[in-house]
């Protein structure tokens, strides 16, 4: 219990300090937060466009009132207003959502899977070992950038050999570099954790006992192991859906695809903090979420504590 | 030899070139570094690499990037090392303070670390040396858990209470004892923090927080990808500073292995 | 005469330690016949259980069985030999744990457990609810439809261990391996034990590995390890009668039957004998010891 339960308080607090943090950053820093605040900086403003800002964004009241008001703004699900772009964060970056999900959710679903059985093949085995050739590629594999693997990807299967779409989501064949890359960059680090964790539980005695039993290498990976090392794995999909987010902002750039990702960047670079801002929010709200619901899936795959809470 | 021994001397070999080229570039690169020619050349035996979008040659430019990429790299990595054996060892004292550091720990290992490395890069822009220690402040979550696992260790061990019982100072026992004994996993994390830190730092140079000036391998990408190698078909340009970033990535990895202790578990990086 | 069950001879086993290979278990050969019993005896650590494991081809990693010759007649008829024993671990040889519970998956149900076991010896899915069942019976469970679904967890320490007699009943048992199957129990338990094993497994070939001389009184052989050498070897009621042996001597005097005499340490060991150094009648013949015979009876002493 004390497991889960500790990620999911960590996964909260990560996410108010991220509350936090927003909140800080533009009033900490040296300069004016009304430049922050607005994207505008002071030159440009004249006294009475600079008034009218410091009243609208209650720069001119206590830090305590300016907290209740930045909650407010999180509460009532504008996220704040973008000056630049003349709409509230919210609706910006609710219409840039869905394309990240729809690369970073089966990408996430396709590593993890592919770590889970080549990792079990490579952790336990009695004939065949997978492990001496599978493992020193994950980890070549592990140490291409993100961008290379994009870059490469576009330029072998997009340019020379002219098979896939690279630019944009408008069909299904549109998805399949973006989602490789993330795929070939994420399987690596799944892999090698399914991989140590079986190792681990090989050396157990009911494998003993199961191999004693004259079990086949299959059935002693799925139905013995495999229970075993559920929790965690569950509790790292979770984590590993905060990855599969942070790597779509290098696959979205590259493959123009027009989510979340792509978003924060053209929002730096027009200097458009409270967008910028507001993906921080919308990214880490997501990443807390999917921990704490893959936390409440490991508690729900053991049996003893199942069985300790009727 | 055996299989480590293989990958240790290659990692070796990778490093030793790299810092040979990071140390006297000048010696190495066939070019000067302002020395203009065509620009957008194809890779040709006067030019490795080509040309990029003001004329230089690439391979030089790649030749010099080296030392800048390595500096980042290193100093990024020595303050997250510094800061996570120091917030490591805090974690291991027994409780009320050790307890909230090690949730600390926790928290900041959970955080989205690129996202919050671009929202905090475009607050606080000004290239090199803080995107140095922003990198650096959000690396030392994975070294200061494996340091927390060793002082609380060793402060269990029957050495330490003999040590303890024959009356010596808690000061001198952590400086006598506990830190030579996490000698050997500094510098295996030491060297997979290398590792991230250099992905990262290329990562976000890629998507254009670096400094211009003096390109790391990461902001050479970002250059070539936004002055369109792309379209002009530069194929050398795009690729080749994400292979150094690669080599270099396995050099460290390699090394790393030879000081691990345990044969069996191969380390997730990242 | 009939052929034996299972008749196994192996020269040695190593172990391979960084550069060093260290001799675990020195030469070791014994048979046994249908429905006989062999009780393995040892100290821990005298190679008792690598013997178990060799014959079912599960030694750890770094340990080699060197000249190992294993010959395995089953129920049915069929004769494996060599390596191909391995293949029969599960089905024809059968092996008990010392420890029910920590042997079992703690993610699994007994009925899981069983089914395993059951359907890769070939039952199929309607017969396996039956049998399984059925199993559990033998095993001494009078409702087994009430523990067939909990979970090892939910077991006590007998209760686990009737469940891997149960999962030892595969149908096509000849030999079965019991390792340290009576501790902690008393002299009634272990008569229990042996007498189940017995009505159980009439015809199967009985390979008892304990630590306690007095199961060797209810075996129909015996073999002493020590250090991996074999002290004594023979039928128990001859090797109990007169054990030539000091060190089985030893062990029999140790037993709380017979006083609990102790064997206090009265010399530096050397490498004749691994009781030298405990032995109360070493001498200088000790130095140049070796295997004396009578019969089927061996012993190792002067």
């Amino acid at each position: 219990m004390r497991r889960e339960l500790r990620s999911m308080v960590t996964a909260v607090i990560c996410f108010l300090l991220v509350i936090v943090l927003n909140f800080l950053l533009p009033r900490l820093l040296p300069g004016n937060p009304l430049a922050y605040l607005t994207g505008v900086s002071e030159e440009g403003l004249t006294t009475v466009q600079e008034e009218y800002y410091v009243h609208a964004l209650h720069l001119d009241e206590g830090l305590s009132r300016q907290f209740a008001h930045y909650l407010g703004s999180l509460l009532d699900g504008t996220l704040g207003y973008s000056f630049k772009k003349d709409a509230p964060v919210s609706s910006l970056i609710a219409d840039r959502i869905w394309p990240t999900l729809k690369i970073s959710v089966p990408s996430l679903l396709i590593s993890s899977a592919l770590g889970l059985v080549l990792g079990l093949s490579s952790g336990f085995a009695t004939k065949r070992r997978t492990d001496s050739w599978l493992t020193p590629l994950m980890i070549v594999l592990n140490a291409v950038p993100s961008f290379l693997m994009a870059l490469s990807l576009v330029l072998v299967f997009g340019f020379k050999l002219r098979l896939l779409p690279y630019a944009g989501l408008s069909s299904f064949a549109h998805l399949i570099l973006p989602v490789t890359t993330l795929v070939l960059g994420m399987t690596p680090s799944r892999y090698l954790l399914v991989r140590n964790m079986v190792a681990v539980q090989a050396k157990e005695r009911y494998v003993l006992y199961a191999r004693q039993r004259g079990l086949s290498d299959r059935r002693i990976r799925y139905s013995y192991i495999l229970g075993n090392i559920a929790g965690p794995f569950i509790m790292a999909l979770g984590i590993g859906f905060g990855l599969a987010v942070s790597g779509s902002v290098v696959v979205e750039n590259i493959f123009s695809i027009n989510g979340m990702g792509k978003l924060l960047t053209e929002a730096v670079y027009t200097l458009d903090y409270p967008l910028v801002q507001g993906v921080l929010f919308v990214s880490t709200a997501i990443m807390a979420i999917a921990i704490i619901l893959s936390d409440l899936a490991a508690l729900a795959v053991n049996p003893k504590r199942r069985l300790e809470n009727e | 030899m055996s299989r480590r021994k293989v990958l240790t001397v290659i990692g070796i070999v990778l490093l030793l070139g790299f810092a040979v080229m990071a140390a006297i570039p000048s010696a190495i690169a066939p070019y000067g570094q302002k020395e203009m020619f065509q620009s957008w050349l194809n890779p040709s035996p006067e030019h490795p690499l080509g040309t990029n979008r003001l004329g230089y040659d690439i391979m030089t430019e790649m030749i010099y990037g080296t030392r800048t990429t390595l500096v980042t790299g290193l100093l990024s990595s020595l303050i997250s090392l510094a800061l996570g054996a120091a917030v490591g060892a805090l974690a291991a004292e027994e409780g009320f303070i050790g307890r909230m550091v090690d949730g600390l720990i926790d928290v900041m290992a959970m955080l989205p670390k690129l996202v919050v490395l671009i929202v905090l890069g475009s607050f606080i822009r000004g290239g090199g040396l803080s995107l140095i220690i922003l990198i650096s402040v959000f690396s030392w979550s994975s070294t200061a858990r494996t340091v927390r696992a060793r002082v609380i260790e060793l402060k269990h061990s029957a050495f330490t209470e003999n040590l303890r019982i024959e009356g010596f100072s808690d000061f001198h026992i952590l400086v006598r004892h506990t830190i030579p004994n996490t000698s050997d996993i500094l510098v295996s994390r030491f060297l997979l923090g290398l590792n991230s830190c250099i992905m990262m730092e290329s990562t976000l140079s890629f998507l254009g927080f670096g400094d211009t000036f003096h390109p790391t391998w990461g902001t050479m990408v970002n250059m070539a990808y936004r002055n369109g190698a792309f379209i002009r078909q530069a194929y050398a340009y795009l690729l080749s500073p994400g292979i150094c970033i690669m080599l270099l990535s396995l050099s460290f990895y390699f090394m790393s292995i030879h000081f691990s202790s345990r044969k069996e578990e191969v380390e997730e990086v990242i | 005469m009939p052929d034996s069950v299972l008749s196994y001879h192996s020269d040695k086993m190593t172990a391979s330690l960084k550069n060093t290979e260290k001799t675990l278990v020195g030469e070791i050969d014994f048979s046994i016949m249908q429905g006989e019993k062999l009780a393995l005896i040892g100290e821990t650590g005298s190679g008792k259980t690598l013997t178990a494991l060799s014959i079912m081809g599960l030694l750890p990693q770094n340990v080699e069985c060197k000249g190992l010759r294993i010959k395995l007649q089953c129920k049915g008829g069929r004769t494996h030999v060599g390596p191909d024993v391995f293949r029969t671990a599960g089905s024809a040889v059968v092996y008990i744990p010392q420890n029910g519970l920590e042997s079992l998956n703690p993610r699994r149900k007994v009925r899981a457990h069983l089914y395993d076991t059951l359907r890769k010896n070939g039952y199929d899915k309607l017969a396996v609810a039956q049998k399984a069942l059925e199993m559990l019976k033998l095993a001494g469970f009078e409702s087994p439809e009430d523990i067939i679904d909990l979970y090892p967890f939910q077991l006590s320490g007998g209760m686990a261990q009737r469940v891997t007699i149960a999962l030892a009943m595969t149908g096509r048992e000849s030999l079965i391996i019991a390792d340290e199957p009576t501790n902690g129990l008393d002299q009634v338990g272990r008569d229990n034990f042996l007498r189940l094993l017995d009505s159980r497994f009439p015809e199967a070939a009985k390979l008892v590995i304990t630590h306690d001389m007095a199961v060797a009184a209810l075996t129909d052989k015996v073999i002493v390890l020590k250090n991996g050498i074999v002290m004594e070897q023979g039928p128990s009621d001859l090797v109990l009668e007169r054990p030539g042996c000091q060190y089985t001597k030893a062990l029999m005097d140790a037993l709380v039957g017979n006083g609990m005499k102790e064997t206090p340490r009265l010399r530096d060991p050397d490498s004749c004998c691994p009781f030298y150094s405990r032995c109360s009648k070493a001498c200088s013949s000790c130095f140049s010891v070796s295997n004396r015979k009578d019969g089927e009876h061996v012993w190792r002493c002067i």
